[in-house]
C-alpha cells in the first residue's frame, strides 16, 4: 500500500512537472497593426461565343464593393490576361500577384446563352498558391448581381468564419410615388422594388425573421394602424387597429410575437401581441410615452424609448416587462434603439443639435458616436452585424446610407427619387 | 656447475648473432624504403605548399554572412603564385638535392610524424566539439547554413517578421496557440492550432505567417526534427 502511494505521488509529480515544462515553452509572437487583406478581382472571362465585358465588369465591381465594405479587405477590380484554358484546368501564375502585394485573388468565368447565365467564381490564396473556394451559379442574366453577392457572402464565410449579408435586402420608406410607401432594394441600392401602394402614409416597416412578411403602420383607415403583408402578396392584413396609435411594431426573433406601442389605454405604452394581433400583453405602466421596442437577439429583453424621466431615454427591460433599467445617461433625446445581432451593442439616435448615430454596449458602457455629418437617424444592423443602415440628410434630401459598425465607410446606397428613410435590414437569403 | 657455465656462453653468442642479423635487416629495409622515396616526397611537398598558402579556417565559420572586414582580408591575401612556397628549402618535385640520404630520411620521417600528429589532434578536436556542443551551430564546425545557437529564438524572429506582413483580425483580443513541427530539411511538417480565440481571420493570418516564414527558415540544428509551441497575438492587446 505504501509503495502504491509513493508510485501515485511520483506520477502526479511527473505530470505537474511536465505540465509546467510545457507551459513554459510557449513563445509569444506579436506584431503591430491590423492589415486589410489586399484582394484582386479579375472580371470573369467568357466561355461561349457571347462576350459581354459589361457583364463581367459589373460582377467584379459588385464583389469589390461588397468585400471592401466588409472592412476586412481592400478589394479592387484588376484586369488580367485571359487564361488559355478553362479556369479549372489552368495553372494560375501567382508570382505577378504576389509581387503586386495581393494576398487574395478572385477569378471566374461565365457562359451566356441567350438570357441563361452560368458563372463560376474561384478564390485563391496568393501567398500559399492555393484555391480556397469555388462556386458555380446557374440562372438568368438578371441574376448576375445576386450571384456576385452570394459569392461575396461565401468569401466571408471562408475567410472570416461567418457568412456575409450581401445577399440581404433593405426595406425602407420612400416618397418616390408622392406619398410614403414601403420599398425594397438590394443592400447596395440595386433592384429597387415598390411593395405597398396604399396612397396614404405608410411608415415604420419591420420584416419577419424568415424574411417572408413585413409589418408596417399605415393611415389607410385614417388611424395609425399596424398591418402585415406577405412579400409575395398584395394583401394587407390588419394586426392592430385598436383606438389610438398602433406604431413601431417589431417582430420577436422567433417570429411568434410582435412588440408595438399602443395608446388604447391612454398614453402610449408598450405591448406584445401574437403574430396575428391577438392576446395583447401590456409591458409598461407609466404616465409617459414608451415606444420603439427592439428585441435582443435571444428574445429575452427589449430596449425601448421612454420619457418617464422628462426627456426621451433608452431603457432595457425583460420581455415580460420586468427588471427595468436605464441604458443611456447622456442628457436625453435618445431615439430609435436597434439591438445588434450579436447582442453586445445597441445603436441609437441621439439629438445634440442635429441627430447623430451612436452605439452603446448593452450594459450601458462604451457610448460612441459614429456619425458627424448632417442629420442621421434610425440605425439598423445588417444580419451579420458588420454594417449599419441609416437615413441621412447630409446632402439635402433624406437618403439611405450604409456604414461599417465602427462608423467608417459611410456610403449612400438609395437611388430612388424623393425622401428615403426608415431602413430595415432583411435576414439573409436562405 | 662447470657444464652449466659452458652452456651460458653458447647462448650469448647466438643472441649476438641474431641481433646483428636483425640490425642488418633493418638497415636493408630502410635502404629499400628510400628507393620508394620520390613518390612520398612529391606528396609531402604538395601538402606543405597547401598548408602554407591556403587561408586558415575562419574562427567565425558558421556565420553565413561574412563581414566587410572578412572580404577585405580575402582581397588583400597574397596570391598563390609559382613561388608561393619559396620559403621552404624543399627541393622541387621530381628532383633530388645534393644532400645525403640520411638527412633526407630524417626530414621525411619528421614530416610523417607531423602529419600523424595533426590528424590525431584534428580527431581529438572534433571529438571535443561533438561532446561539448553536440554538433550545434555557432561552433566553429558549423556549416554556415544553420541557424544560430538558439533555434527557437531564431524561429521566433522569422515568425515575427512574417507575422508583421500578414496580421489581420476582426475581434478585440485574438490569440492562437500553435504547435509547429519542422522537419530536418527545414520544411514545416505540421501546424496545429492548439487553442484559439475563434477569430478565423486571425487564424488565417497566423497560418499565412507560418507559410511565409517557411520560405525563409533554415533547417534545425543537426538536421533533426524540431517541435515548438508559439502564442500569436496582436502587439499591445492583452489576452483576457
Amino acid at each position: 500500500m505504501k509503495r502504491l502511494t509513493r508510485l501515485l505521488f511520483g506520477l502526479v509529480l511527473v505530470c505537474c512537472l511536465a505540465s509546467l515544462a510545457s507551459s513554459a515553452t510557449y513563445i509569444e509572437v506579436t506584431a503591430p497593426g491590423n492589415r486589410l487583406l489586399k484582394l484582386a478581382i479579375v472580371p470573369p472571362q467568357p466561355l461561349g461565343a457571347t462576350v459581354s465585358p459589361e457583364l463581367a465588369n459589373e460582377m467584379a465591381d459588385t464583389q469589390s464593393f461588397d468585400l471592401t465594405m466588409s472592412g476586412l479587405f481592400t478589394a479592387e477590380r484588376h484586369d488580367a490576361a485571359p487564361l488559355q484554358m478553362r479556369l479549372g484546368l489552368s495553372m494560375i501564375d501567382f508570382v505577378p500577384w504576389l509581387s503586386a502585394g495581393y494576398d487574395l485573388l478572385i477569378r471566374g468565368e461565365y457562359e451566356l446563352r441567350g438570357e441563361e447565365l452560368t458563372v463560376e467564381f474561384r478564390l485563391f490564396d496568393v501567398l500559399n498558391k492555393k484555391q480556397l473556394l469555388v462556386k458555380r451559379y446557374l440562372g438568368s442574366r438578371k441574376d448576375l448581381r445576386r450571384f456576385s453577392h452570394a459569392f461575396s457572402d461565401e468569401v466571408l464565410a471562408t475567410l472570416a468564419g461567418e457568412k456575409g449579408a450581401f445577399s440581404s435586402r433593405i426595406i425602407f420608406v420612400s416618397t418616390q410615388p408622392g406619398n410614403k410607401e414601403i420599398f425594397a432594394m438590394d443592400w447596395d441600392g440595386h433592384h429597387l422594388q415598390q411593395i405597398t401602394n396604399s396612397g396614404t402614409i405608410t411608415i415604420s416597416p419591420d420584416i419577419s425573421p424568415d424574411g417572408r412578411e413585413i409589418i408596417f403602420t399605415s393611415y389607410k383607415r385614417g388611424n395609425p394602424d399596424l398591418f402585415k403583408r406577405a412579400l409575395s402578396s398584395s394583401v394587407d392584413v390588419p394586426i392592430s387597429t385598436r383606438p389610438g396609435v398602433n406604431i413601431t411594431g417589431a417582430w420577436s426573433p422567433d417570429g411568434t410575437k410582435i412588440a408595438l406601442a399602443m395608446s388604447k389605454d391612454g398614453n402610449t405604452e408598450l405591448y406584445t401581441v401574437n403574430r396575428d394581433g391577438s392576446s395583447p400583453v401590456r409591458l409598461t405602466v407609466t404616465n409617459s410615452a414608451n415606444l420603439s421596442p427592439s428585441w435582443s437577439p435571444d428574445g429575452s429583453k427589449l430596449a425601448f424609448v421612454s420619457d418617464r424621466l422628462g426627456k426621451p431615454h433608452l431603457f432595457v427591460m425583460d420581455a415580460n416587462g420586468g427588471n427595468l433599467r436605464r441604458l443611456t445617461t447622456n442628457g436625453g433625446n435618445n431615439f430609435n434603439p436597434a439591438w445588434s445581432p450579436k447582442g453586445d451593442k445597441i445603436a441609437y439616435t441621439h439629438q445634440a443639435g442635429g441627430f447623430q448615430i451612436f452605439v452603446i454596449n448593452a450594459d450601458g458602457t462604451g457610448d460612441t458616436q459614429l456619425t458627424t455629418a448632417g442629420s442621421n437617424e434610425r440605425p439598423r444592423w445588417s444580419p451579420d452585424g458588420r454594417l449599419i443602415a441609416f437615413s441621412s440628410k447630409r446632402n439635402g434630401s433624406e437618403d439611405i446610407y450604409v456604414m461599417r459598425a465602427d462608423g467608417s465607410g459611410q456610403t449612400k446606397v438609395s437611388r430612388s427619387r424623393g425622401k428615403n428613410l426608415h431602413p430595415v435590414w432583411s435576414p439573409r437569403r436562405p | 656447475m662447470q657444464t652449466l657455465q659452458r652452456r651460458s656462453d653458447t647462448w650469448f653468442g647466438a643472441t649476438l648473432l641474431l641481433s646483428a642479423t636483425a640490425h642488418v635487416a633493418a638497415f636493408v629495409f630502410v635502404v629499400w624504403l628510400q628507393g620508394m622515396g620520390p613518390d612520398l616526397a612529391d606528396v609531402q611537398t604538395t601538402y606543405y605548399v597547401d598548408v602554407v598558402n591556403l587561408p586558415v579556417a575562419s574562427p567565425r565559420a558558421g556565420s553565413p554572412s561574412p563581414s566587410a572586414d572578412d572580404g577585405q582580408e580575402i582581397a588583400t591575401a597574397p596570391q598563390a603564385g609559382p613561388m608561393a612556397a619559396p620559403t621552404s628549402s624543399a627541393p622541387a618535385p621530381g628532383t633530388k638535392g645534393p644532400r645525403s640520404e640520411a638527412q633526407t630520411f630524417q626530414e621525411r620521417m619528421a614530416k610523417l610524424a607531423t602529419k600523424a600528429e595533426e590528424q590525431r589532434q584534428s580527431a581529438a578536436l572534433e571529438s571535443l566539439r561533438q561532446k561539448v556542443a553536440g554538433g550545434r551551430p555557432g561552433m566553429p564546425g558549423a556549416s554556415g547554413t544553420q541557424a544560430g545557437s538558439d533555434y527557437t529564438a531564431y524561429l521566433h524572429s522569422r515568425l515575427k517578421d512574417a507575422f508583421r506582413e500578414t496580421i489581420s483580425y476582426q475581434s478585440k483580443s485574438p490569440f492562437a496557440v500553435v504547435r509547429l513541427t519542422i522537419a530536418g530539411d527545414g520544411r514545416i511538417l505540421r501546424t496545429r492550432i492548439e487553442r484559439s480565440s475563434g477569430d478565423k481571420m486571425f487564424e488565417n493570418a497566423v497560418q499565412r505567417a507560418i507559410a511565409l516564414a517557411e520560405q525563409r527558415i533554415v533547417p534545425p540544428p543537426g538536421r533533426t526534427t524540431y517541435e515548438g509551441a508559439f502564442v500569436f497575438k496582436p502587439q499591445g492587446v492583452t489576452q483576457r
